[in-house]
């Protein structure tokens, strides 16, 4: 009986192999080109959630807040020391100005609101989250989210070790990889380079704004109101009353404070980064954050 | 290349020869279309599901922390895609107003001959007693590999296998009573 069962059992298990030489040409002919390293790859979808994830329920927050990041990269990388000290802005020598910027550091807030009824004065409610971003040149980035007050998540990018990461002070968790050239550059996508930002600005038909003060700074601003001149993804096809605007000083001839707002449906959303310093002395220790020894890693 | 360990062929796929994830799919696609099988009752679901597994590992090759454990992990690819796929049926079969409860069982029945009813047997036994039949049966009847497979000891092994087995060997004793 059991060296029945052995043979029908080897029999039946024939069906398994049937047609694999074919299935196997198939599956071969049809995989991609080379198999992903997800170790890498993974990491970067998850720093990448950086200007797109982080840890909110709201969709519309999550919508503000990564516009709020985007453009502080964007911006991040661009200008220092024009030497124009006058009574405006010369459009023309910001965008010159960018290329001499190595550090900067700013803050990034989004707020969200019910669109306004009429007779109805309601203030923009803060969303409750802030970034304290810091760019080098030579060092890398991070950034450090701050979710009602509390430090909530740390996410770096360090350029001389090509490696990125995540830290989650709550959880005592973190996430650390080594980056490929490839993925570093994924990281700074051509949409996301200040220069081409700024050129996108300046080059868009924009409105002029006026001066105002901000923070004791005079200011001049322009506004851009067509959807993705700046951006090429700017979020859902649902946005509308789409409205971005530069503010740069007169004084230094550098951007003091970029803010974009828009309505989806029933929601008014924005983001704005300010509190800029360019060209602060950042060394390796302001960029790389310290991981205490009691962290485990997250995988 | 095909003595290669699973760690090496990994490896190597991973540093973009495709040649040996045809050699992982020769060792493994067998057992990978025996448990999608479990699920399917149909060959034909059973080697497209099998397919789709083999496509996602690839993509995700890289996250498998221990090459040498390519088999386990394959395998644990294609019960997720299994589960995946039996909510698809029920989903499907809700949309046409239809429900079983078990959207597996049943299904591309065509499993009249002898070895379509002893797999139809082997589908009714617990998931590990399945996966010790395939994996021996599967793995050119060794008990190393179908034991490594499972993440067991030899005899361990042998005990599930054994068990399996009589069961089977119950069942088909008890089929053949009922003829009579």
């Amino acid at each position: 009986m059991s060296a029945h069962l052995d043979e029908s059992l080897d029999r039946a298990y024939e069906r398994f192999r049937q047609d694999h030489k074919a299935l196997r040409e198939a599956l071969v002919a049809s995989l991609p080109a080379s198999a992903t390293n997800e170790k890498r790859i993974g990491a970067v979808h998850r720093l990448r959630r950086i200007t797109g994830g982080l840890t909110m329920n709201s969709k519309m927050t999550k919508i503000a807040v990564a516009a709020a990041i985007l453009i502080a990269v964007l911006i991040g990388f661009h200008y220092l020391g024009g030497s124009s000290v006058g009574t405006t802005v010369a459009w023309g020598q910001v965008a010159k100005n960018m290329d001499a910027v190595n550090t900067f550091t700013c803050r990034m807030a989004s707020w969200q609101r019910p669109i306004q009824t009429p007779g109805g004065a309601e203030p923009p409610q803060e969303a409750g989250v802030t970034m304290q971003f810091s760019y080098s040149d030579e060092y890398g980035f991070k950034m450090e989210q701050y979710t009602d007050g509390t430090l909530t998540l740390i996410e770096f990018m360090l350029r001389k070790t090509n490696e990125g990461g995540r830290i989650w002070p709550q959880e005592k968790k973190y996430f650390r990889t080594t980056l490929s050239e490839q993925e570093r550059a994924m990281m700074s996508p051509q949409d996301m380079d200040p220069r081409e930002w700024v050129r996108r600005f300046l080059s868009a038909s924009f409105t002029p704004l006026g001066q105002k003060t901000i923070d004791g700074t005079m200011a001049e601003g322009v506004e851009i109101n067509e959807l993705g001149v700046i951006r090429k993804s700017p979020g859902p096809s649902t946005i509308e009353n789409y409205a971005a605007r530069l503010w740069v000083s007169i004084d230094t001839q550098l951007p003091v404070q970029i803010e974009e707002e828009y309505t989806v449906g029933s929601v008014h959303s924005g983001a704005g980064v300010d509190e800029f310093q360019w060209n602060p002395p950042l060394s390796a220790t302001d960029i790389e954050p310290v991981i205490p020894p009691d962290y485990t890693p997250r995988t | 290349m095909a003595r290669l360990s699973e760690e090496e062929l990994v490896r190597a796929v991973l540093a973009g020869d495709k040649a040996a994830y045809g050699i992982l799919y020769d060792r493994f696609a067998p057992i990978v279309r025996a448990v999608c099988h479990d699920w399917t009752r149909n060959l034909a679901d059973a080697q497209d599901l099998a397919q789709d597994v083999f496509l996602r590992a690839y993509q995700r090759l890289g996250e498998l922390r221990k090459p040498e454990s390519f088999g386990p992990w394959i395998i644990g690819i294609a019960r997720r895609r299994c589960l995946e796929w039996r909510r698809q049926k029920i989903r499907q079969q809700r949309r046409r107003g239809v429900l079983q409860a078990d959207p597996g069982v049943g299904e591309g029945v065509s499993e009249h001959s002898e070895n379509g009813q002893l797999l139809t047997l082997i589908a009714t036994l617990g998931e590990d007693e399945r996966l010790a039949l395939h994996a021996f049966y599967l793995q050119d009847k060794s008990a190393e590999q179908a034991r490594r497979i499972m993440g067991l000891s030899r005899s361990g092994f042998y005990k599930l296998l054994d068990r399996a087995r009589t069961k089977l060997r119950r069942q088909l004793e008890q089929d053949q009573e009922n003829i009579r």
